[in-house]
């Protein structure tokens, strides 16, 4: 690891958890003069007997296992440890390693979750030891950072250093568009001084032409076309600033809507790269949002935030120098409050955050009980809570009433105050001005033309918009930081199933596949696969079966590499799948979920999903061996009728078989069932049945069943308990073991039957 | 036999005033086994079937802590269920009075200093009866209300945090949950 990313873990560390990055010098000392050698694996053991924090160190070493605190070091060899066991709390768990049965543990040790990951690792390999396996344990350093940091980089994968980064990293996006920025930026600048212009016009005029003229101390023809001339200028200046107006929201608008576009396929394609694991740890709804009211947002902030923000600041800017540049005196009694006020929205702001905060969390409730009662909707009438839900309901949305008019309470009293200010100021001016204008010299300055004045009561009303935005720049930012971070944590994720860089890119496969020693874990905890090992011939079909949550589906997860193995390998054709080119592999391989999903299209569409250019013939012929075809001419329009949004409109049995269909098409080397046929009647089943003894021919076959009948014709049947491999043969050879699982499991099949 | 008629077997078969299936019989019910904290610090269960270490699973954690407790042993198997600990013997009771209390054991928050906001997480800085804690937990998870002023705050390790009172904090702390509690 570099140094560099270390030192960000350390100062990681210290932010969001406050504890060692590492195993400290003087603990590493002791330990390892304790266990005589490496450290293989560390944890911190964070609670006392009492049940008070405390730092202790549970430190593995090749051959011993130490605990180190404050200066003292026991340790006792990995050998004498017989074996382990877990007590689970609310935040306090325990870990007991014993020795001879019947006398005091080796260690006990009381730690919080947040240890939890670090300290069953250490756990796991003692374990491990105990049934004869070795785990490799390569980087201790690592794998306790990992371990303790994990959960906190699932939640935030991007770590971020600031949020002017992430701006910074938005504004790269507008680095393509260089020219329309450029453009934009200019007409904007334009808009800004075109907007100076008319006011001091006006005061030219007032002073020049009208003062003049009313006074009768000008001829009046001799300084009409004066008059007329500066109107038309105005003119001319107000259709020019409008041109660039419109120059600007429009190149901005596009600029916006380009870039946002950009981000939405960067995300969208980055989305399909990653593992599967990364979807189970995410929430669909969240991953919606971020491809699309985040990129929106940030539409948003590109088109008119960064435009309207930078203006403002030139504006007020402009407008500073321009006053104090007219008259200096008074041009100060204008300026001096804008500053206040923009820190009086900034501050309003702040406050009105924390209530911000309570109102969502309020609104979240509501929005809550929506997406679980409406698609709940059955459920509820089923059960005649509709009494309920409106009630439960009528409670969440009136808490919601009240927090959000508390809100409107704060900003309605507000705005009316800061206005107020505004007007202050405006009085200030004419407080200050009016000794000037009516009697010549006094302390405030010399005598103030009539046209000066005027110009300067027009500059004035253009100060409160560019003060509004100025003072909500801090939301602004805040809201489009927060969207391009969601964004950005998606785009910089990285896969977790990778091909390595020269991967293996197999032809035809044979359909070879072994597992070997493999392990596997889905979330580091706890082991859902545990040192299983087979091998299948080419054009075996494998029928596996077992308890529910034994671990089938799994096998099929890790054959298919949705996920890599935690440990052991997984070979095909005798090439480590970790190997081998993920597209080419997946193209011969084909699975039927247990939860068969359609997408939004018609049945041709969804059947041809894996292999669009099939020709129609094909789709018939997959269609009928899947025994599709019979049902799908009963639809009214036939193969066209498009299945509603998840396949609604057709069965849970219609549904599998389109599934089924789909995956023969592919015409796959390696072919997995998992429950395919379980929601299906008898007859239908005997009929995919036949399909399958057909289609079976010449390819390997993973058949998972609850309905041991399906798998008759199983050249050997798999029997997976608790994530192992507890029995495997041929039907006959399980059914002749005397006690055995899979024996059981029939004679109990049987007996229901009977019974029926 | 058919469902149906097994069940009207069962019907049958319940004491004549108690012809609910569902009513709570567990007080009629006295143990029949021993639960002890042996030497090697692990819970065993002691009955007809033999002593098998086990642990202990709280059904309710939050709802009834101290009651419907499952025991169960490496595999996972129940070994023994105890509705109410009234029902066991002193030295079974003690023992897992013992035990319930290390597995209800969460931080008392009695402080609390800031709260920031990052993306996509908020940082606890609290003061614990066990000392000061940092924490996080994600945006868009709130503290979950118990009643009786009791709120939980669970962060993204799985640790849970409890404030006993939100009444009985002090003003500043009071006011910085404002936003999350209550
Ligand atoms: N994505 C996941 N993340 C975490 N744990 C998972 C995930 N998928 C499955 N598990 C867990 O892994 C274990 C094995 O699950 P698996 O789906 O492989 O069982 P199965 O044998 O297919 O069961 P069934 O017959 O009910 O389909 C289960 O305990 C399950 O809770
Ligand atoms: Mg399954």
């Amino acid at each position: 690891m570099s140094v560099k990313s270390e030192l960000l873990d350390d100062a990681l560390f210290a932010r969001y958890l406050g504890q060692p990055a590492a195993l400290p010098e003087a603990a590493r000392r002791l330990a390892h003069g304790a266990l005589g050698g490496k450290v293989v694996r560390y944890a911190l053991v964070d609670l006392d007997e009492k049940l008070r924090f405390c730092e202790r160190w549970l430190v593995l070493g090749e051959h011993a296992v130490a605990v180190v605190e404050l200066g003292f070091v026991s340790s006792f060899p990995r050998s004498a440890v017989k074996a382990v066991s877990h007590d689970a709390g609310l935040s306090c768990r325990v870990l007991r390693l014993h020795g001879e049965p019947g006398h005091a543990p080796l260690a006990e040790l009381r730690f919080t979750q947040r240890q939890r990951r670090a300290v069953d690792a250490v756990a796991f390999v003692l374990e491990q030891a105990l049934e004869g396996r070795t785990v490799e344990t390569a980087d201790a350093e690592r794998a306790y950072r990992d371990a303790v940091f994990g959960p906190v980089r699932e939640a935030q994968a991007l770590v971020a250093p600031n949020k002017l980064a992430v701006v910074w990293r938005l504004l790269s996006y507008l680095d393509r568009y260089r020219a329309r920025v450029a453009l934009g930026t200019t007409a904007a600048v334009a808009i800004a001084a075109l907007s100076m212009l008319p006011p001091f016009i006006t005061g030219r005029l007032v002073d020049q032409v009208i003062g003049p003229v009313q006074r009768g101390a000008a001829a009046a023809p001799a300084v009409v076309r004066h008059a007329w001339l500066s109107v038309f200028a105005m003119g001319a200046v107000y259709v020019l600033r409008q041109l660039c107006l419109w120059a600007r929201l429009r190149l901005m608008a596009e600029l916006g809507e380009l870039v946002a576009g950009d981000l939405r396929d960067e995300v969208y394609a980055h989305l399909h790269r990653l593992s599967m694991s990364f979807f189970s740890r995410k929430k669909t709804g969240s991953l919606i949002t971020r491809v699309s009211a985040d990129t929106d947002r940030l539409w948003e902030f590109l088109a008119f935030g960064v435009v309207e923000v930078s203006l403002s600041l030139v504006t007020l800017v402009c407008l500073g120098a321009v006053l104090l540049s007219l008259d200096p005196a008074l041009g100060l009694v204008m300026t001096a409050p804008v500053p206040l006020l923009c820190f009086a929205i900034y501050k309003n702001g702040q406050s009105m955050e924390r209530l911000f905060v309570r109102a969502w969390r309020k609104w979240s409730l509501v929005t809550d009980l929506l997406s679980d009662t409406i698609p709940g909707m059955r459920v509820v009438k089923a059960f005649n809570q509709e009494q309920h839900e409106n009630r439960r309901f009528a409670a969440r949305n009136h808490d919601v009433v009240g927090e959000f008019n508390r809100i409107h309470a704060v900003w309605t009293g507000f705005w009316p105050r800061l206005t107020f200010g505004i007007q202050l100021t405006a009085l200030a001016v004419w407080a200050f001005a009016l000794p000037r204008l009516l009697g010549g010299h006094s302390w405030l300055g010399a005598p103030l033309s009539l046209g000066t004045f005027v110009s300067f009561l027009l500059y004035s009303a253009m100060f409160v918009q560019p003060i509004e935005t100025v003072g909500q720049v801090a939301r602004i930012l805040h809201r489009a930081t927060t969207s391009a971070h969601r964004v950005f944590e998606v785009l910089d994720t990285k896969p977790e199933v990778v091909d390595r860089a020269d991967p293996v890119r197999p032809g035809t496969l044979r359909g070879d596949v072994e597992f070997r020693d493999v392990t596997f874990s889905y979330d580091g905890i706890r082991q859902v696969v545990r040192g299983v090992s087979f091998h299948v011939q080419p054009g075996e079909l494998i029928g596996l079966v077992g308890p529910s949550g034994g671990g089938k589906s799994t096998l099929a997860n890790l054959l298919t590499r949705f996920y890599d193995v935690t440990g052991g390998s997984v070979r095909v054709d005798g090439v480590d799948l970790r190997d081998l080119d993920q597209g080419a592999y997946r193209r011969q391989v084909g699975i039927v979920l247990q939860d068969p999903y359609l997408f939004h299209g018609s049945v041709l569409e969804n059947i041809r999903y894996g292999m669009p250019d099939a020709t129609l013939d094909q789709v018939v012929e997959a269609a009928r061996a899947a025994n599709v075809h019979d049902f799908v001419c009963k639809l009214p329009l036939g193969y066209d009728t498009i299945v509603g949004e998840r396949g609604h409109t057709l069965s849970g049995g219609e549904r599998q078989r389109v599934s089924i269909a789909r995956a023969i098409l592919r015409d796959p080397r390696i072919l997995i069932l998992d429950e395919a046929t379980s929601a299906v009647d008898t007859e239908t089943e005997q009929k995919i049945q036949q399909a399958m003894d057909r289609l079976v021919a010449g390819r390997t076959v993973f058949a998972i069943a609850h309905r041991l009948s399906t798998l008759h014709k199983a050249s050997r049947v798999f029997v997976i308990e608790n994530g192992k491999l507890v029995e495997q043969g041929t039907h006959a050879e399980l059914l002749a073991l005397p006690n055995g699982t899979y024996r059981k499991l029939v004679t109990l099949q049987q007996e229901l039957h009977h019974a029926a | 036999m058919p469902l149906e008629n097994q069940l009207r077997g069962l019907a049958f078969t319940a004491a004549p005033s108690d012809v609910s299936v569902w009513s709570d019989r567990s007080s009629a019910r006295k143990s029949t086994f021993l639960v002890e904290r042996r030497v090697d610090g692990r819970l065993w269960v002691i009955d007809a079937r033999g002593e098998t270490p086990v642990e202990l699973v709280r059904c309710f954690p939050w709802s009834a802590p101290a009651r419907y407790l499952s025991l169960r042993d490496a595999d996972g198997t129940e070994r023994a269920f105890v509705s109410d600990a009234r029902e066991l013997d002193g030295v079974s009771r003690a023992a897992l009075e013992g035990a319930l209390s290390q597995a209800g054991f969460v931080l008392d928050i009695v402080g609390v200093s800031a709260v920031e906001e990052d993306f996509e997480l908020r940082t606890w800085n609290v003061e614990t009866d066990r000392g000061p804690r940092r924490f996080q937990t994600p945006l868009d998870a709130w503290p979950r209300e118990l009643g009786d002023g009791v709120w939980i705050i669970e962060d993204v390790c799985g640790d849970s945090y409890r404030v006993r009172d939100l009444t009985r904090l002090d003003a500043k702390s009071r006011s910085i949950l404002r936003g999350f509690a209550g």
